[in-house]
């Protein structure tokens, strides 16, 4: 990711901090050290571009929102009001943060979703399938283990279940503009979100908890 | 972690009309605001109610317990979307807006570990583990300063990225102290296990070290897998045994066998459990200081 066209006087020493982890490098943002937050942009810069990409269906504003969240932790942000979150959890909740706030700016009034919403989970070959690259090209993403994971545990769910968080996620409704949207009563949407929740975080969880903790030798 | 109450009565559906869509708070029953949990953590609550949640928070215990677990669980959705790659020129434009943004400090002179180990240099190792004994030492601004640094280090230990992109990582403050001078961080390679990686972060002295590992199999009932240290002219000896975990990661803690400045090899196989005098199997991975194979 990112590997060509990078700043010169500061690419290596960004390099050298690739296997640091997410603490070293807000760290170092916090002693202003650019190849810090380089290192950290290089590692999550796709996450959060998908997200925003996705929630704004335009590249152009979404890598403005990009720029503005890394601008937002290179300020340290990131160190002092995470609340909890993890570094890559906190640059995900200020993108769609910021990004609920463009789309309404840009259309009040209109809730309608970015871009029609994700079906690959239905397919059982949705972790074969392709993102693309800046250039437009586009690239496999199947051995992406995070991703086959939540793809597979969203395919659990009940096809409204799924479309009920998919719109209150990734185009920033609330659950009343879920249901006007979808021509639901409140209640549906809130039993259909709350199940779907709890249903995502039964499968997700074990290997949330199981991440680093089944390591031996402690 | 399901909760009674009106919970059981709401698990399924209900139909247009019914009870959800009663006002909150105010009708014939009160809506319990753990239900209010998912929608908050999708961000899909109105203003007011997220008001009403966000001052219902503090009073709840199993609300604020179960909500950091829900919202790390939605933070994943993003990976469910096709990755897409922003443009190049973006990340060139975030270091042309931070090298002019008025609200930033001038460019730094060196990289985090420069700058903690030129803090951490003119402190005693007692700044970081408190020696015992009653004498008092004169503080210094220096060691006052990185004892802050660790500090905060320390502190931000605390928060784990769960789900990170470049897999398990050592604890902070161990990493840290590894990259200063007197540590040293071993990135341990081989053919024997296909896509894995290991590093071994030792503190200064080799007082701590932890290896971490990342893509190792998990390996067979009966099994495990056994690190081992070299010194020049000995034979190889046990660091100790470890697991990992279904992903094939592990984060364990070594005691070093042999002086940190003597080791000139170190290697992981694969042994019956729980552990070996001296290695039978493959070396799995290996480090030595020029690259050669580990001789056994």
């Amino acid at each position: 990711m990112g590997d060509s066209g990078h700043d010169s006087a500061a690419d290596g020493t960004a390099d050298d901090l690739r296997s640091a982890s997410d603490e070293m490098l807000l760290l170092g943002i916090r002693m202003r050290d650019e190849t810090a937050l380089l290192a950290l942009y290089d590692r999550y810069s796709e996450l959060v571009f998908t997200l925003a990409a996705r929630m704004l269906d335009d590249r152009e504003a979404a890598e403005g929102l990009l720029e503005e969240v890394f601008l937002r932790c290179w300020r340290g942000a990131a160190s002092s009001d995470r609340a909890g979150r993890t570094v890559p959890g906190w640059l995900l909740g200020q993108a769609r943060s910021r990004a609920i706030e463009l789309r309404r700016e840009r259309a009040p009034g209109d809730r309608s979703p970015a871009r029609a919403v994700v079906r690959e989970a239905d397919s059982p070959d949705a972790t074969e399938s392709a993102g693309a690259s800046g250039d437009g090209q586009a690239r496999p993403a199947a051995d992406d283990p995070e991703r086959t994971l939540v793809v597979r545990a969203l395919a659990e769910l009940s096809p409204p279940q799924r479309e009920a968080i998919e719109l209150a996620y990734f185009d920033g409704l609330t659950q009343a503009e879920v249901a006007a949207r979808l021509g639901l009563s409140i209640g549906t949407v809130k039993v259909r979100l709350r199940d779907g929740v709890r249903r995502l975080r039964a499968l997700l969880g074990p290997t949330l908890d199981g991440h680093r903790a089944g390591a031996g030798g402690r | 972690m399901m909760h009674a109450t009106l919970n059981d009565r709401f698990h399924d559906e209900p139909p247009p009309g019914e009870p959800f869509d009663r006002p909150i708070g105010g009708g014939a029953f009160e809506e319990p605001l753990h239900d209010w949990l998912e929608a908050y953590a999708l961000g899909a609550l109105d203003a007011d109610d997220r008001e009403r949640f966000e001052e219902h928070l503090p009073t709840c215990d199993l609300c604020r317990a179960d909500l950091s677990a829900h919202v790390r669980m939605v933070d994943l959705l993003t990976y469910s979307l096709p990755p897409e790659r922003p443009a190049e020129g973006a990340r060139q434009r975030l270091v042309a807006t931070i090298r002019s943004d008025a609200a930033s400090p001038p460019p730094p002179r060196s990289t985090p570990a420069q700058e903690l180990a030129a803090v951490l240099r003119s402190v005693p190792p007692a700044a970081a583990r408190p020696a015992p004994g009653p004498a008092r030492r004169q503080v210094r601004p220096s060691a006052l300063l990185a004892g802050a640094a660790l500090a905060l280090l320390l502190g931000l230990g605390a928060v784990v990225g769960l789900w990170s992109v470049t897999g398990p990582h050592a604890s902070p403050e161990v990493e840290l102290l590894a990259r200063l001078p007197g540590g040293r961080v071993l990135s341990l390679v081989g053919t024997g296990a296909p896509g894995a990686a290991a590093t071994l972060f030792v503190v200064t002295g080799g007082s701590r070290a932890e290896l971490v590992v990342d893509g190792l199999p998990p390996p067979p009932a009966g099994r495990v897998y056994q690190l081992w240290f070299g010194e020049p002219g000995q034979p190889l000896r046990s660091g100790g045994v470890f697991g990992v975990n279904s992903r094939g990661d592990g984060l364990v803690r070594v005691a070093l066998p042999v002086p940190l400045d003597r080791v000139a090899a170190v290697a992981i196989t694969q042994e019956a459990a729980p552990g070996v005098r001296a290695p039978t199997g493959v070396h799995l991975l290996d480090w030595t200081p020029n690259g050669a194979p580990v001789s056994k």
